[in-house]
Protein backbone atom coordinates (compact mmCIF):
# COMPACT_ATOMS: atom_id res chain seq x y z
CA UNK A 1 0.00 0.00 0.00
CA UNK A 2 2.91 2.58 1.17
CA UNK A 3 4.41 2.09 -2.71
CA UNK A 4 1.16 2.83 -3.88
CA UNK A 5 0.06 5.76 -2.25
CA UNK A 6 4.17 6.98 -2.73
CA UNK A 7 3.45 6.76 -6.58
CA UNK A 8 0.07 8.24 -6.70
CA UNK A 9 1.30 11.48 -4.69
CA UNK A 10 4.35 12.30 -6.70
CA UNK A 11 5.03 14.34 -9.48
CA UNK A 12 5.45 11.04 -11.65
CA UNK A 13 2.18 9.24 -10.56
CA UNK A 14 -0.07 12.25 -11.05
CA UNK A 15 1.68 12.60 -14.53
CA UNK A 16 0.49 8.59 -15.32
CA UNK A 17 -2.76 8.99 -13.72
CA UNK A 18 -3.25 12.32 -16.58
CA UNK A 19 -2.03 10.28 -19.38
CA UNK A 20 -4.31 7.05 -18.58
CA UNK A 21 -7.26 8.88 -17.86
CA UNK A 22 -6.65 10.83 -20.59
CA UNK A 23 -6.04 7.89 -23.19
CA UNK A 24 -9.32 6.30 -22.05
CA UNK A 25 -10.95 10.23 -22.79
CA UNK A 26 -9.25 9.68 -26.22
CA UNK A 27 -10.68 6.35 -26.60
CA UNK A 28 -14.01 7.59 -25.60
CA UNK A 29 -14.16 10.80 -27.51
CA UNK A 30 -13.86 8.81 -30.38
CA UNK A 31 -16.37 6.50 -30.25
CA UNK A 32 -19.32 8.95 -29.09
CA UNK A 33 -17.77 11.05 -32.66
CA UNK A 34 -18.24 7.55 -34.67
CA UNK A 35 -21.86 7.37 -33.16
CA UNK A 36 -22.78 10.74 -33.94
CA UNK A 37 -21.53 10.93 -37.04
CA UNK A 38 -24.56 8.38 -37.92
CA UNK A 39 -26.65 11.88 -37.93
CA UNK A 40 -25.67 11.96 -41.52
CA UNK A 41 -27.48 9.15 -42.47
CA UNK A 42 -31.22 8.17 -42.44
CA UNK A 43 -32.62 8.59 -38.69
CA UNK A 44 -33.50 5.66 -38.19
CA UNK A 45 -30.18 4.68 -38.19
CA UNK A 46 -29.17 7.17 -35.05
CA UNK A 47 -32.60 6.59 -33.35
CA UNK A 48 -31.78 2.93 -33.32
CA UNK A 49 -28.09 3.39 -31.85
CA UNK A 50 -29.35 6.11 -29.28
CA UNK A 51 -31.85 3.38 -28.29
CA UNK A 52 -29.82 0.10 -28.11
CA UNK A 53 -27.35 2.49 -25.34
CA UNK A 54 -30.45 3.57 -23.13
CA UNK A 55 -31.78 -0.11 -23.30
CA UNK A 56 -28.25 -1.20 -21.55
CA UNK A 57 -29.88 -0.81 -18.09
CA UNK A 58 -27.43 -1.14 -15.62
CA UNK A 59 -24.23 -1.59 -17.95
CA UNK A 60 -25.30 1.92 -18.49
CA UNK A 61 -24.82 3.47 -15.58
CA UNK A 62 -21.90 1.18 -14.83
CA UNK A 63 -20.44 3.23 -18.35
CA UNK A 64 -21.81 6.13 -16.67
CA UNK A 65 -20.07 5.75 -13.31
CA UNK A 66 -16.63 5.04 -15.16
CA UNK A 67 -16.85 7.58 -17.37
CA UNK A 68 -17.25 10.54 -14.22
CA UNK A 69 -14.72 8.83 -12.34
CA UNK A 70 -12.11 8.79 -15.15
CA UNK A 71 -12.93 12.28 -15.97
CA UNK A 72 -12.85 13.65 -12.21
CA UNK A 73 -9.42 11.50 -11.77
CA UNK A 74 -8.28 13.63 -14.88
CA UNK A 75 -9.22 17.02 -13.62
CA UNK A 76 -8.62 16.38 -9.89
CA UNK A 77 -4.58 15.22 -11.15
CA UNK A 78 -4.41 17.93 -13.47
CA UNK A 79 -5.21 20.90 -11.37
CA UNK A 80 -3.03 19.77 -8.67
CA UNK A 81 0.08 19.37 -10.57
CA UNK A 82 -1.06 22.85 -12.15
CA UNK A 83 -1.24 24.55 -8.70
CA UNK A 84 2.06 23.10 -7.95
CA UNK A 85 3.82 23.93 -11.18
CA UNK A 86 2.38 27.81 -10.20
CA UNK A 87 3.70 27.50 -7.23
CA UNK A 88 7.07 26.71 -8.67
CA UNK A 89 7.57 29.17 -11.12
CA UNK A 90 8.47 32.40 -9.58
CA UNK A 91 7.27 35.41 -12.11
CA UNK A 92 8.02 35.52 -15.78
CA UNK A 93 10.94 36.54 -17.62
CA UNK A 94 10.66 40.30 -18.67
CA UNK A 95 11.13 39.34 -22.36
CA UNK A 96 8.45 36.60 -23.40
CA UNK A 97 10.28 33.52 -25.13
CA UNK A 98 8.66 30.46 -26.41
CA UNK A 99 11.23 27.72 -28.40
CA UNK A 100 9.33 24.51 -28.08
CA UNK A 101 5.55 24.82 -26.66
CA UNK A 102 2.70 25.95 -28.78
CA UNK A 103 -0.54 27.48 -27.77
CA UNK A 104 -1.83 24.66 -27.23
CA UNK A 105 0.38 23.02 -24.57
CA UNK A 106 0.90 26.30 -22.56
CA UNK A 107 -3.04 26.12 -22.18
CA UNK A 108 -4.12 22.72 -21.40
CA UNK A 109 -5.28 23.84 -18.22
CA UNK A 110 -8.03 26.51 -19.74
CA UNK A 111 -9.23 24.73 -22.66
CA UNK A 112 -9.86 21.67 -20.47
CA UNK A 113 -11.43 23.40 -17.29
CA UNK A 114 -13.75 25.09 -20.31
CA UNK A 115 -14.39 22.02 -22.07
CA UNK A 116 -15.67 21.07 -18.56
CA UNK A 117 -18.40 23.74 -18.64
CA UNK A 118 -19.13 22.55 -22.11
CA UNK A 119 -19.31 18.41 -21.07
CA UNK A 120 -21.78 19.66 -18.30
CA UNK A 121 -24.04 22.05 -20.35
CA UNK A 122 -23.85 18.84 -22.84
CA UNK A 123 -25.34 16.56 -20.72
CA UNK A 124 -28.13 18.90 -19.54
CA UNK A 125 -28.67 19.50 -23.61
CA UNK A 126 -28.94 16.08 -24.44
CA UNK A 127 -28.65 13.55 -22.09
CA UNK A 128 -30.62 14.67 -18.89
CA UNK A 129 -32.64 16.86 -21.44
CA UNK A 130 -33.11 19.97 -19.19
CA UNK A 131 -32.36 22.94 -21.22
CA UNK A 132 -35.91 24.49 -22.10
CA UNK A 133 -37.81 25.18 -25.12
CA UNK A 134 -36.48 21.98 -26.96
CA UNK A 135 -37.86 19.08 -29.51
CA UNK A 136 -37.44 16.19 -27.32
CA UNK A 137 -40.74 14.02 -27.97
CA UNK A 138 -41.00 10.26 -29.24
CA UNK A 139 -41.12 8.97 -32.81
CA UNK A 140 -41.69 6.01 -34.39
CA UNK A 141 -39.00 4.11 -35.38
CA UNK A 142 -38.62 5.00 -39.25
CA UNK A 143 -37.19 3.37 -42.59
CA UNK A 144 -36.57 5.48 -45.53
CA UNK A 145 -38.16 8.00 -44.11
CA UNK A 146 -41.19 6.03 -43.49
CA UNK A 147 -42.99 4.13 -40.31
CA UNK A 148 -41.74 0.87 -40.11
CA UNK A 149 -44.74 -1.32 -41.91
CA UNK A 150 -44.88 -3.77 -39.27
CA UNK A 151 -44.37 -3.30 -35.37
CA UNK A 152 -41.24 -3.36 -33.51
CA UNK A 153 -40.02 -4.98 -30.52
CA UNK A 154 -36.64 -4.89 -29.18
CA UNK A 155 -34.70 -7.56 -28.56
CA UNK A 156 -33.42 -8.18 -24.59
CA UNK A 157 -30.16 -9.38 -25.31
CA UNK A 158 -28.84 -7.82 -28.28
CA UNK A 159 -30.89 -4.43 -28.51
CA UNK A 160 -31.42 -4.90 -31.99
CA UNK A 161 -36.06 -3.80 -33.09
CA UNK A 162 -37.20 -7.05 -34.21
CA UNK A 163 -40.24 -7.00 -36.20
CA UNK A 164 -43.37 -7.55 -34.33
CA UNK A 165 -46.76 -6.60 -33.96
CA UNK A 166 -47.28 -3.43 -32.87
CA UNK A 167 -45.57 -0.02 -33.43
CA UNK A 168 -42.66 0.48 -31.20
CA UNK A 169 -41.60 4.19 -30.17
CA UNK A 170 -38.21 5.09 -29.58
CA UNK A 171 -36.26 8.37 -28.44
CA UNK A 172 -36.19 10.83 -31.75
CA UNK A 173 -32.11 11.53 -30.75
CA UNK A 174 -32.09 12.55 -34.54
CA UNK A 175 -34.78 14.89 -34.35
CA UNK A 176 -33.20 16.15 -30.87
CA UNK A 177 -29.71 16.69 -32.83
CA UNK A 178 -31.38 18.68 -35.68
CA UNK A 179 -33.68 20.87 -33.31
CA UNK A 180 -31.22 21.54 -31.16
CA UNK A 181 -28.86 23.25 -33.27
CA UNK A 182 -31.18 25.50 -34.71
CA UNK A 183 -30.36 27.59 -31.97
CA UNK A 184 -27.02 29.82 -32.97
CA UNK A 185 -26.28 30.48 -29.23
CA UNK A 186 -26.43 26.78 -29.07
CA UNK A 187 -24.66 25.65 -32.05
CA UNK A 188 -21.93 28.28 -31.82
CA UNK A 189 -21.41 27.31 -27.90
CA UNK A 190 -21.01 23.74 -28.92
CA UNK A 191 -18.44 24.50 -32.22
CA UNK A 192 -16.66 26.49 -29.57
CA UNK A 193 -16.53 23.71 -27.28
CA UNK A 194 -15.25 20.81 -29.75
CA UNK A 195 -12.62 23.61 -30.56
CA UNK A 196 -11.33 23.29 -27.33
CA UNK A 197 -11.58 19.77 -27.45
CA UNK A 198 -9.60 19.57 -30.83
CA UNK A 199 -6.85 22.16 -29.15
CA UNK A 200 -6.38 19.88 -26.08
CA UNK A 201 -5.85 16.85 -28.17
CA UNK A 202 -3.75 18.51 -30.40
CA UNK A 203 -0.87 18.47 -28.15
CA UNK A 204 -2.83 15.98 -25.55
CA UNK A 205 -2.81 13.14 -27.89
CA UNK A 206 0.96 13.15 -28.52
CA UNK A 207 1.98 13.90 -25.00
CA UNK A 208 0.20 11.26 -23.42
CA UNK A 209 2.89 8.94 -25.28
CA UNK A 210 5.44 10.60 -23.58
CA UNK A 211 4.30 10.87 -20.07
CA UNK A 212 3.38 7.04 -20.23
CA UNK A 213 7.21 6.47 -21.06
CA UNK A 214 6.14 5.35 -24.56
CA UNK A 215 8.30 8.13 -26.44
CA UNK A 216 11.66 8.30 -28.04
CA UNK A 217 13.24 10.83 -30.59
CA UNK A 218 12.76 8.74 -33.38
CA UNK A 219 8.98 9.34 -33.25
CA UNK A 220 9.38 13.17 -32.78
CA UNK A 221 7.84 14.63 -35.68
CA UNK A 222 5.63 11.53 -36.47
CA UNK A 223 4.05 12.09 -33.30
CA UNK A 224 4.19 16.09 -33.29
CA UNK A 225 2.51 15.99 -36.98
CA UNK A 226 -0.10 12.86 -36.17
CA UNK A 227 -1.15 14.85 -32.68
CA UNK A 228 -2.12 17.67 -34.45
CA UNK A 229 -3.87 16.39 -37.28
CA UNK A 230 -5.84 14.02 -35.08
CA UNK A 231 -6.60 16.79 -32.86
CA UNK A 232 -7.84 18.76 -35.42
CA UNK A 233 -10.26 15.84 -37.32
CA UNK A 234 -11.75 15.41 -34.15
CA UNK A 235 -12.59 18.88 -34.24
CA UNK A 236 -13.80 18.69 -37.94
CA UNK A 237 -16.01 15.38 -37.35
CA UNK A 238 -17.65 17.03 -34.02
CA UNK A 239 -18.20 20.43 -35.70
CA UNK A 240 -19.50 18.71 -39.12
CA UNK A 241 -22.85 18.25 -37.16
CA UNK A 242 -24.00 21.36 -36.24
CA UNK A 243 -22.44 23.25 -39.08
CA UNK A 244 -24.66 20.72 -41.57
CA UNK A 245 -27.84 21.85 -39.33
CA UNK A 246 -26.98 25.62 -39.80
CA UNK A 247 -25.82 25.96 -42.94
CA UNK A 248 -27.34 23.16 -44.69
CA UNK A 249 -30.53 22.60 -42.76
CA UNK A 250 -29.74 18.58 -42.72
CA UNK A 251 -32.01 16.94 -40.23
CA UNK A 252 -35.16 19.78 -40.56
CA UNK A 253 -38.30 19.56 -41.60
CA UNK A 254 -38.22 20.30 -45.60
CA UNK B 1 30.06 47.85 -31.13
CA UNK B 2 27.75 50.18 -28.72
CA UNK B 3 25.47 47.95 -26.91
CA UNK B 4 22.31 48.94 -23.94
CA UNK B 5 21.69 46.85 -21.61
CA UNK B 6 19.13 46.23 -18.88
CA UNK B 7 20.05 43.98 -16.51
CA UNK B 8 18.02 42.62 -13.41
CA UNK B 9 19.77 44.36 -10.04
CA UNK B 10 18.77 42.45 -6.96
CA UNK B 11 20.95 43.30 -3.54
CA UNK B 12 20.07 39.75 -1.74
CA UNK B 13 17.47 37.14 -1.89
CA UNK B 14 14.75 39.33 0.29
CA UNK B 15 14.78 42.48 -1.52
CA UNK B 16 12.88 43.54 -4.58
CA UNK B 17 14.55 43.75 -7.53
CA UNK B 18 14.41 46.00 -10.82
CA UNK B 19 15.78 46.23 -14.03
CA UNK B 20 18.61 49.06 -14.59
CA UNK B 21 19.87 50.45 -18.04
CA UNK B 22 23.81 50.34 -18.50
CA UNK B 23 25.06 51.75 -21.53
CA UNK B 24 28.19 49.63 -23.18
CA UNK B 25 30.00 51.18 -25.71
CA UNK B 26 33.08 49.95 -27.15
CA UNK B 27 32.36 46.21 -26.93
CA UNK B 28 34.71 44.73 -29.31
CA UNK B 29 32.58 41.34 -31.62
CA UNK B 30 35.19 38.53 -30.46
CA UNK B 31 34.41 39.73 -26.88
CA UNK B 32 32.20 36.66 -24.70
CA UNK B 33 29.01 37.68 -23.06
CA UNK B 34 30.66 37.35 -20.19
CA UNK B 35 33.70 39.27 -21.06
CA UNK B 36 31.28 42.11 -22.46
CA UNK B 37 29.65 42.11 -18.58
CA UNK B 38 33.45 41.83 -17.15
CA UNK B 39 34.18 45.29 -19.61
CA UNK B 40 30.96 46.90 -17.82
CA UNK B 41 31.59 45.72 -14.65
CA UNK B 42 35.27 47.88 -14.82
CA UNK B 43 33.12 50.42 -16.08
CA UNK B 44 30.75 50.27 -12.87
CA UNK B 45 34.03 49.89 -10.45
CA UNK B 46 35.49 52.98 -11.71
CA UNK B 47 32.63 54.63 -10.92
CA UNK B 48 32.58 53.47 -7.88
CA UNK B 49 29.25 51.66 -8.10
CA UNK B 50 28.36 48.14 -7.46
CA UNK B 51 29.45 45.52 -10.08
CA UNK B 52 27.01 43.38 -11.52
CA UNK B 53 27.08 39.20 -9.99
CA UNK B 54 26.91 36.48 -12.27
CA UNK B 55 28.19 33.24 -12.01
CA UNK B 56 30.58 31.64 -14.10
CA UNK B 57 33.79 29.40 -13.46
CA UNK B 58 35.28 27.33 -16.20
CA UNK B 59 34.19 29.66 -19.16
CA UNK B 60 34.79 26.76 -21.96
CA UNK B 61 31.37 25.19 -21.54
CA UNK B 62 32.02 22.67 -19.32
CA UNK B 63 31.75 23.30 -15.63
CA UNK B 64 27.55 24.30 -16.04
CA UNK B 65 28.31 27.49 -13.65
CA UNK B 66 27.32 30.48 -15.79
CA UNK B 67 23.23 31.10 -15.90
CA UNK B 68 21.61 34.18 -17.39
CA UNK B 69 18.37 34.75 -19.33
CA UNK B 70 19.42 36.52 -22.53
CA UNK B 71 16.85 38.07 -23.90
CA UNK B 72 14.12 35.90 -22.65
CA UNK B 73 16.40 33.02 -23.64
CA UNK B 74 18.59 31.02 -20.85
CA UNK B 75 21.80 30.99 -22.15
CA UNK B 76 20.98 33.01 -24.66
CA UNK B 77 20.84 33.07 -28.12
CA UNK B 78 22.11 30.03 -30.56
CA UNK B 79 21.41 26.57 -30.15
CA UNK B 80 23.64 23.96 -27.54
CA UNK B 81 25.52 26.72 -25.94
CA UNK B 82 26.17 27.74 -22.79
CA UNK B 83 25.98 31.66 -21.89
CA UNK B 84 29.90 31.61 -21.44
CA UNK B 85 30.36 30.57 -25.05
CA UNK B 86 27.87 33.57 -26.78
CA UNK B 87 30.34 35.80 -28.67
CA UNK B 88 28.84 39.56 -29.25
CA UNK B 89 29.03 38.69 -32.68
CA UNK B 90 25.61 37.72 -32.69
CA UNK B 91 24.37 40.26 -31.35
CA UNK B 92 24.27 43.89 -33.57
CA UNK B 93 25.19 47.46 -32.92
CA UNK B 94 22.44 49.68 -31.21
CA UNK B 95 20.63 45.89 -30.00
CA UNK B 96 19.45 46.55 -25.87
CA UNK B 97 19.77 43.23 -24.66
CA UNK B 98 17.50 41.87 -21.38
CA UNK B 99 19.57 40.11 -18.91
CA UNK B 100 17.72 38.46 -16.05
CA UNK B 101 18.55 35.32 -13.39
CA UNK B 102 16.81 32.33 -14.05
CA UNK B 103 13.73 32.49 -12.32
CA UNK B 104 12.40 29.81 -10.40
CA UNK B 105 10.86 28.88 -6.70
CA UNK B 106 13.83 26.11 -6.02
CA UNK B 107 16.67 28.53 -7.21
CA UNK B 108 16.26 31.87 -4.94
CA UNK B 109 18.25 34.55 -6.21
CA UNK B 110 21.28 35.41 -3.80
CA UNK B 111 22.58 38.71 -5.64
CA UNK B 112 21.37 40.45 -9.18
CA UNK B 113 22.20 37.40 -11.19
CA UNK B 114 23.25 34.76 -9.10
CA UNK B 115 21.09 31.98 -7.98
CA UNK B 116 21.17 28.89 -5.73
CA UNK B 117 21.25 25.79 -7.74
CA UNK B 118 21.85 24.06 -4.70
CA UNK B 119 18.81 21.84 -4.76
CA UNK B 120 20.23 20.05 -7.56
CA UNK B 121 23.37 18.91 -5.45
CA UNK B 122 20.91 17.51 -3.26
CA UNK B 123 18.72 15.61 -5.39
CA UNK B 124 22.04 14.70 -6.81
CA UNK B 125 23.37 13.72 -3.61
CA UNK B 126 19.91 11.76 -2.97
CA UNK B 127 20.82 9.13 -5.56
CA UNK B 128 23.01 10.48 -8.41
CA UNK B 129 26.23 8.28 -7.63
CA UNK B 130 27.13 4.62 -7.97
CA UNK B 131 29.12 2.75 -4.95
CA UNK B 132 32.15 1.07 -5.84
CA UNK B 133 35.01 -0.37 -3.76
CA UNK B 134 37.91 2.00 -4.51
CA UNK B 135 41.77 0.55 -5.31
CA UNK B 136 43.34 0.22 -8.20
CA UNK B 137 41.63 1.12 -11.46
CA UNK B 138 40.07 -1.88 -13.19
CA UNK B 139 40.54 -3.04 -16.40
CA UNK B 140 38.57 -0.54 -18.74
CA UNK B 141 36.44 -3.07 -20.80
CA UNK B 142 36.00 -6.03 -18.27
CA UNK B 143 32.89 -5.15 -18.05
CA UNK B 144 30.91 -5.45 -21.94
CA UNK B 145 28.22 -3.06 -22.81
CA UNK B 146 26.45 -2.83 -25.88
CA UNK B 147 27.14 0.42 -28.51
CA UNK B 148 23.48 1.58 -28.38
CA UNK B 149 23.27 1.17 -24.31
CA UNK B 150 26.88 3.07 -24.26
CA UNK B 151 25.73 5.82 -26.50
CA UNK B 152 22.25 6.61 -24.64
CA UNK B 153 24.26 6.57 -21.42
CA UNK B 154 27.15 9.15 -22.27
CA UNK B 155 24.12 11.13 -24.33
CA UNK B 156 22.46 11.70 -20.60
CA UNK B 157 25.89 12.06 -19.09
CA UNK B 158 26.35 15.26 -21.07
CA UNK B 159 24.61 16.53 -18.75
CA UNK B 160 26.35 19.16 -16.90
CA UNK B 161 23.79 20.49 -14.32
CA UNK B 162 23.43 24.43 -15.13
CA UNK B 163 19.81 24.71 -14.96
CA UNK B 164 19.01 26.29 -17.88
CA UNK B 165 16.18 23.18 -17.80
CA UNK B 166 13.79 24.78 -15.33
CA UNK B 167 14.54 28.37 -16.29
CA UNK B 168 13.23 27.67 -19.33
CA UNK B 169 10.09 25.18 -18.36
CA UNK B 170 7.32 27.27 -17.76
CA UNK B 171 6.34 24.87 -14.83
CA UNK B 172 9.94 25.46 -13.44
CA UNK B 173 10.24 21.21 -13.75
CA UNK B 174 13.86 19.29 -13.25
CA UNK B 175 12.76 16.41 -14.88
CA UNK B 176 15.02 17.03 -17.48
CA UNK B 177 17.66 17.29 -15.65
CA UNK B 178 16.78 14.15 -13.18
CA UNK B 179 15.64 12.27 -16.35
CA UNK B 180 19.39 12.81 -17.47
CA UNK B 181 21.07 11.54 -14.22
CA UNK B 182 18.77 9.04 -14.04
CA UNK B 183 19.14 7.47 -17.61
CA UNK B 184 23.16 7.74 -17.25
CA UNK B 185 23.44 5.06 -14.77
CA UNK B 186 20.01 3.21 -15.12
CA UNK B 187 21.55 2.31 -18.90
CA UNK B 188 24.76 0.85 -17.41
CA UNK B 189 25.76 -2.15 -15.50
CA UNK B 190 27.56 -0.35 -12.82
CA UNK B 191 24.52 1.90 -12.27
CA UNK B 192 22.20 -1.35 -11.70
CA UNK B 193 23.11 -2.12 -7.84
CA UNK B 194 21.46 0.92 -6.65
CA UNK B 195 19.12 1.73 -9.83
CA UNK B 196 15.86 1.44 -7.92
CA UNK B 197 16.48 3.00 -5.28
CA UNK B 198 18.26 5.81 -7.07
CA UNK B 199 14.96 7.11 -9.15
CA UNK B 200 12.72 6.69 -6.42
CA UNK B 201 15.06 9.08 -3.81
CA UNK B 202 15.84 11.65 -7.04
CA UNK B 203 12.24 11.54 -7.84
CA UNK B 204 11.52 12.33 -3.62
CA UNK B 205 13.81 14.76 -3.79
CA UNK B 206 12.94 16.97 -6.57
CA UNK B 207 9.23 16.47 -5.49
CA UNK B 208 10.50 17.62 -2.19
CA UNK B 209 12.46 21.11 -3.40
CA UNK B 210 9.54 22.36 -5.44
CA UNK B 211 9.97 21.98 -8.78
CA UNK B 212 6.96 21.66 -10.69
CA UNK B 213 5.87 18.96 -13.26
CA UNK B 214 6.59 18.16 -16.92
CA UNK B 215 3.40 18.68 -18.97
CA UNK B 216 5.86 17.98 -22.26
CA UNK B 217 6.22 21.78 -23.44
CA UNK B 218 9.95 20.59 -24.36
CA UNK B 219 11.27 24.12 -23.99
CA UNK B 220 14.17 22.44 -21.48
CA UNK B 221 15.48 20.49 -24.78
CA UNK B 222 15.18 23.33 -26.83
CA UNK B 223 17.83 25.40 -24.19
CA UNK B 224 19.99 22.73 -23.31
CA UNK B 225 23.27 23.38 -24.01
CA UNK B 226 24.14 19.66 -23.71
CA UNK B 227 21.29 18.71 -26.40
CA UNK B 228 19.70 16.55 -23.69
CA UNK B 229 16.86 15.11 -25.32
CA UNK B 230 13.72 14.77 -23.76
CA UNK B 231 13.69 10.95 -24.17
CA UNK B 232 15.09 10.96 -20.91
CA UNK B 233 12.09 12.01 -18.94
CA UNK B 234 10.13 9.43 -20.92
CA UNK B 235 12.70 7.08 -19.62
CA UNK B 236 12.62 8.83 -16.09
CA UNK B 237 8.57 7.96 -15.84
CA UNK B 238 9.12 4.23 -16.81
CA UNK B 239 11.91 3.88 -14.73
CA UNK B 240 9.95 5.51 -11.70
CA UNK B 241 6.73 3.44 -12.45
CA UNK B 242 9.00 0.29 -12.64
CA UNK B 243 10.59 0.99 -9.44
CA UNK B 244 7.27 1.70 -7.84
CA UNK B 245 5.88 -1.29 -9.22
CA UNK B 246 8.39 -4.11 -8.20
CA UNK B 247 8.86 -1.95 -4.52
CA UNK B 248 4.52 -3.53 -3.89
CA UNK B 249 5.74 -7.08 -4.42
CA UNK B 250 9.08 -6.65 -3.05
CA UNK B 251 10.18 -3.83 -0.77
CA UNK B 252 13.29 -2.16 -0.30
CA UNK B 253 14.93 -2.65 2.78
CA UNK B 254 14.94 0.47 4.66
CA UNK B 255 12.61 2.06 2.42
CA UNK B 256 10.95 3.71 4.93
CA UNK B 257 13.30 5.05 6.72
CA UNK B 258 15.15 6.50 3.43
CA UNK B 259 11.38 8.42 2.89
CA UNK B 260 10.73 5.99 -0.15
CA UNK B 261 8.67 3.53 -1.15
C1 LIG C 1 -13.16 14.63 -23.24
C2 LIG C 1 -12.38 15.31 -22.53
C3 LIG C 1 -10.88 15.21 -22.41
C4 LIG C 1 -9.93 14.47 -23.08
C5 LIG C 1 -10.15 13.50 -24.21
C6 LIG C 1 -8.64 14.79 -22.51
C7 LIG C 1 -7.43 14.25 -22.90
C8 LIG C 1 -6.21 14.62 -22.42
C9 LIG C 1 -4.94 14.05 -22.78
C10 LIG C 1 -4.73 12.90 -23.74
C11 LIG C 1 -3.97 14.71 -22.10
C12 LIG C 1 -2.46 14.47 -22.20
C13 LIG C 1 -1.93 13.76 -21.00
C14 LIG C 1 -0.42 13.74 -20.99
O1 LIG C 1 0.22 14.50 -21.68
O2 LIG C 1 0.15 12.96 -20.26
C15 LIG C 1 -4.60 15.71 -21.31
C16 LIG C 1 -3.94 16.60 -20.50
C17 LIG C 1 -4.56 17.55 -19.72
N1 LIG C 1 -5.92 17.67 -19.52
FE1 LIG C 1 -7.36 16.72 -20.50
N2 LIG C 1 -8.82 15.70 -21.52
C18 LIG C 1 -10.17 15.98 -21.42
C19 LIG C 1 -10.79 16.82 -20.55
C20 LIG C 1 -10.14 17.63 -19.65
C21 LIG C 1 -10.80 18.45 -18.68
C22 LIG C 1 -12.31 18.56 -18.49
C23 LIG C 1 -9.84 19.11 -18.01
C24 LIG C 1 -10.15 20.09 -16.91
C25 LIG C 1 -9.36 20.55 -16.03
C26 LIG C 1 -8.55 18.71 -18.55
C27 LIG C 1 -7.31 19.18 -18.17
C28 LIG C 1 -6.10 18.74 -18.65
C29 LIG C 1 -4.81 19.32 -18.33
C30 LIG C 1 -4.56 20.51 -17.42
C31 LIG C 1 -3.85 18.57 -18.99
C32 LIG C 1 -2.35 18.82 -18.99
C33 LIG C 1 -1.65 17.94 -18.04
C34 LIG C 1 -0.32 17.53 -18.57
O3 LIG C 1 0.00 17.79 -19.73
O4 LIG C 1 0.44 16.93 -17.81
N3 LIG C 1 -8.78 17.78 -19.54
N4 LIG C 1 -5.97 15.63 -21.51
S1 LIG D 1 31.29 29.05 -17.11
FE1 LIG D 1 31.58 26.90 -17.18
S2 LIG D 1 30.04 26.37 -18.56
FE2 LIG D 1 29.92 28.51 -18.70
Amino acid sequence: MRPLIFFLTSSIGKKYLVALTGLLLILFVVGHLLGNLQFFLPPEWINAYGHKLQSLGPLLWLIRLALLAVVSIHIVATIALALENKRARTGRYAVPGYRASTVASRSMAVSGLILLSFIIFHLLHFTVRVVPGHEYNKAVLTKDGKELPHEVEIDKHWGIPLAKDKPHVVHNVHGMMAAGFTYPAIAGFYVFGVFLLGMHLSHGAGSFLQTLGLRNDRMRSLLAVGSRVFGWAIFIGYASIPFSVIVFKHGLPK
Amino acid sequence: MNLKLKVWRQENSSATGRFEQYDAPGIPDDASFLEMLDIVNEKILEKGGDPIAFDHDCREGICGMCSLVINGTPHGPGRATTTCQVYMRHFRDGDTITIEPFRAKPFPILRDLVVDRSAFDRIQQSGGFINVRSGSAPEANAIPIPKNKADLAMDAAACIGCGACVAACPNASAMLFVGAKVSHFALLPQGQPERRKRVLSMVAKMDEEGFGNCTNHYECEAVCPAEIKVDVISRLNREYLAASTLSLIEPLPNAAAEGVA
